[in-house]
C-alpha cells in the first residue's frame, strides 16, 4: 500500500543518484589519494602488490599516505556532519563547527591536554569532545539566553570562537611543544598521521554517525521549528542537546588529530542541502560522503600542487571554501538569514 | 474533551489570561472573539501546554495535561499557529510528519502513517500539492498542507490561531466550512478569527474575551443579542435573517 501512494507521488530531487555520484567520487578520491603524491605516482593497480611486496612505494603507501587518506576521510565526514546537525539544530545556515567556536573549543583542550599530560595520546579525542562541547554549549546558552537573532548567533560565536583561540596561542607561547607543528594544526593538516592517531577518533565518529543517522525522524521535525517540534510532542530541550553533543563528539574527533580545519563543515551541508534537500537521512548521509571527498581531494591537492613540497590542506580548504562563503552571504544578502 | 479550569498564563510578566473557564467540546466549532492583544493566541497557546500555566489546570479528557507527555498530548491536541516556518521539504513530507506523536523509537514511518497522510491530503484538497516542496506553494497553498499536516495528526481537538490569514474569501469559506464537516465528524474545533461576520456565521458557540478575562460565551444569536460584541469591539454589529440563516454585518 505504501510504495503504491507514495510512488505517485514525483521526488523532485535525483536523491539515489546523487548519493551513487558522491559514494564513487570518495572512492576515486580514496585512491587518488593512495596512488599520487609529492614523491612518487603509483598506478592503482599496483597498491595491493606494492603493499605485499614491501617496496619502498609498499612502505609510503602503509605508512604515509593510507593513514592520511583514511585521516582525511574520516575528518571530512566528520565535520561536514557535525555542520548539517549544528546548522539544523541552531536552524541557522551560518553556524558551522570552526565559525561558532566548536572546532576552537576543541582545539583548546587538545593543546591543554598535550600541555599537561604529554604521554596521554589517548585522552586527546576526549579532551577534544570536551572541548567542543563546552563551545556548542555557551553558543547555546547565548542563542537561548538572548533569543539572539541568526547574526547575533553568529557574531557571538565568532567572539567564543576567538577567545578559544586566544587560549590556544597564550597556551603554545606557553607550552611550545604541545603542538607538533603550530601552524599545520591551526589551519589544519594531515601530514605526519598514524593509524593509532586515528584509532580513537574512528571509534568516537563511528558511534556518533550511528546514533545521528538513528536519530534522523527527530531531526526531521526539529527542522520544523522549535514550537512545531513541541506541538509534535519532541522533547525538544533534551534532543537539542544531545545532538549537539553528537555534532560536538564528531568535530571533536576530527580536530584531534586534523587540527581546526575550516570550512568543511559550512560549505558541504550547504552543497548538500541543495543538491538532495533537507531531509535529515539522505542530508547526513551525502554530508558524510561529500565531506570525505571533499577533504581528500584538497588534501591531495595540498600536496601535489606544489611538489615536492605540501602546503597544510586547511589553506587550499580555506582557498575553496572563502570564496563560496562570501557568495552565500552576497546571496541570501536582503535579511533572508538575518 | 478538553476542559479549562481557572487558567491564568502569561510570557514571565503579568498574566495575559486570567481564570479561564471553558469546555472545547466535541462536534463543536467554537470562535474565540476579542480585540487585538486580549489573549486569544495565549489562550490556544496554553491549550495546546505550549504555555506553562500560572494558574488553574487544563484536562484532557478527566486527566490533568500536565500529568501527559508531550507525545500524550500531541495525541490530543492539534495546534496550527498563527506564524508558521516553511521547511524546505515537499508537502507531502511535511503532512506525513504529522504522523509524528504516533512513533515510537527508532521513528519510521509506516504504512499507516503514508495512508493517513494520504487521506489528510485528500481531505485538504492538496493531494495535487503532495510532490512540490512546501517552499514554492503559495500562501493559501500552503495553508491547505498545514490544515493537511494537522488531520494527518488525527486529533479530537484542533485548534487554529486566524487560518483564514492568508487565504482569499473563496478558500476562507471553505475553510470554515471544512471546520464544521470536522466537527460534524466529532472533532472539537477551536479558531482563532478576527472576522466577526465570518466567526458567527460559521461558529456553533463563541467565546468573547477583553482584557485577558472571558466576558461571556454563547451561541452566535445569544453573543449578539447580549450586545457583548459591541460593548467589547465598539463596533455596532448588525444582522439580517436570510434563508441560509443569520448573516452579521457591520453598520
Amino acid at each position: 500500500m505504501k510504495s503504491s501512494r507514495t510512488s505517485s507521488i514525483p521526488d523532485p530531487r535525483p536523491t539515489g543518484r546523487v548519493l551513487a555520484g558522491l559514494l564513487l567520487l570518495t572512492l576515486v578520491s580514496a585512491v587518488l589519494s593512495l596512488c599520487l603524491g609529492s614523491t612518487s605516482v603509483i598506478s592503482p593497480a599496483l597498491v595491493p602488490q606494492a603493499l605485499l611486496d614491501g617496496t619502498l612505494e609498499g612502505q609510503i603507501i602503509q605508512y604515509v599516505r593510507l593513514p592520511r587518506t583514511c585521516g582525511c576521510l574520516l575528518a571530512g565526514a566528520a565535520l561536514a556532519v557535525s555542520g548539517a546537525v549544528i546548522q539544523g539544530v541552531l536552524n541557522n545556515p551560518l553556524a558551522a563547527p570552526n565559525i561558532i567556536g566548536v572546532n576552537s573549543g576543541a582545539g583548546l583542550l587538545v593543546v591543554l591536554c598535550s600541555a599537561l599530560f604529554p604521554q596521554s595520546v589517548a585522552l586527546t579525542p576526549l579532551a577534544a569532545f570536551l572541548g567542543a562541547f563546552l563551545g556548542v554549549l555557551l553558543v547555546l546558552l547565548i542563542a537561548e539566553r538572548t533569543g539572539a537573532s541568526r547574526i547575533t548567533l553568529v557574531l557571538a560565536g565568532v567572539a567564543v570562537s576567538n577567545i578559544f583561540s586566544a587560549g590556544i596561542d597564550a597556551l603554545v607561547t606557553f607550552f611550545p611543544d604541545a603542538v607538533l607543528s603550530y601552524t599545520d594544526f591551526r589551519i589544519g593538516g594531515l601530514n605526519n598521521l598514524s593509524m593509532d592517531r586515528i584509532v580513537p577518533a574512528f571509534w568516537v565518529v563511528c558511534v556518533a554517525l550511528l546514533l545521528l543517522f538513528s536519530l534522523s525522524s527527530e531531526m526531521d521535525i526539529l527542522s520544523l521549528g522549535r514550537e512545531t517540534a513541541q506541538r509534535l510532542g519532541l522533547p525538544v530541550k533534551p534532543l537539542r542537546l544531545l545532538l549537539l553533543a553528537l555534532a560536538a563528539a564528531l568535530a571533536g574527533a576530527a580536530v584531534s588529530f586534523a587540527g581546526l580545519l575550516g570550512f568543511v563543515g559550512l560549505i558541504v551541508p550547504h552543497i548538500m542541502r541543495r543538491l538532495v534537500g533537507e531531509d535529515s537521512r539522505p542530508l547526513l548521509l551525502s554530508c558524510a560522503l561529500g565531506g570525505a571527498a571533499l577533504l581528500t581531494l584538497c588534501d591531495l591537492l595540498s600536496r601535489v600542487l606544489f611538489a615536492p613540497y605540501e602546503i597544510p590542506v586547511g589553506i587550499v580548504l580555506s582557498l575553496a571554501g572563502g570564496p563560496f562563503f562570501i557568495w552565500l552571504l552576497l546571496r541570501q544578502r536582503g535579511g533572508r538569514i538575518v | 474533551m478538553i476542559q479549562l479550569q481557572d487558567v491564568s498564563a502569561g510570557y514571565g510578566g503579568p498574566p495575559v489570561i486570567r481564570e479561564i473557564t471553558l469546555d472545547l467540546n466535541p462536534g463543536e466549532v467554537l470562535v474565540l472573539l476579542g480585540p487585538n492583544g486580549c489573549g486569544k493566541s495565549t489562550l490556544l497557546r496554553a491549550i495546546a501546554g505550549l504555555q506553562p500555566l500560572y494558574g488553574g489546570q487544563v484536562l484532557v479528557d478527566g486527566a490533568p495535561a500536565a500529568r501527559l507527555s508531550r507525545r500524550q498530548l500531541a495525541q490530543k491536541i492539534t495546534y496550527l499557529p498563527q506564524s508558521r516556518s516553511v521547511p524546505n521539504i515537499t508537502a507531502y513530507r511535511m503532512v506525513l510528519h504529522g504522523r509524528f506523536p504516533y512513533l515510537s523509537y527508532p521513528r519510521r514511518y509506516r504504512p499507516e502513517d503514508h495512508a493517513a497522510a494520504e487521506r489528510a491530503l485528500k481531505q485538504a484538497d492538496a493531494w495535487s500539492l503532495a510532490g512540490l516542496p512546501v517552499q514554492t506553494l503559495s500562501g493559501g497553498q500552503r495553508q491547505k498542507v498545514y490544515l493537511a499536516m494537522a488531520l494527518a495528526q488525527d486529533t479530537q481537538t484542533i485548534l487554529m490561531d486566524e487560518p483564514t490569514t492568508y487565504l482569499d474569501i473563496r478558500h476562507q469559506l471553505d475553510l470554515l466550512s471544512f471546520s464544521r464537516t470536522l466537527a460534524k465528524e466529532g472533532k472539537a474545533v477551536v479558531l482563532v478569527l478576527h472576522d466577526l461576520c465570518l466567526a458567527l456565521r460559521f461558529a456553533h458557540r463563541g467565546a468573547v474575551l477583553d482584557g485577558g478575562r472571558l466576558l461571556q460565551t454563547g451561541t452566535p444569536e445569544e453573543l449578539f443579542s447580549s450586545g457583548v460584541l459591541n460593548r467589547t469591539f465598539h463596533t455596532p454589529l448588525a444582522r439580517l435573517h436570510t434563508e441560509a440563516g443569520w448573516r452579521y454585518y457591520y453598520d
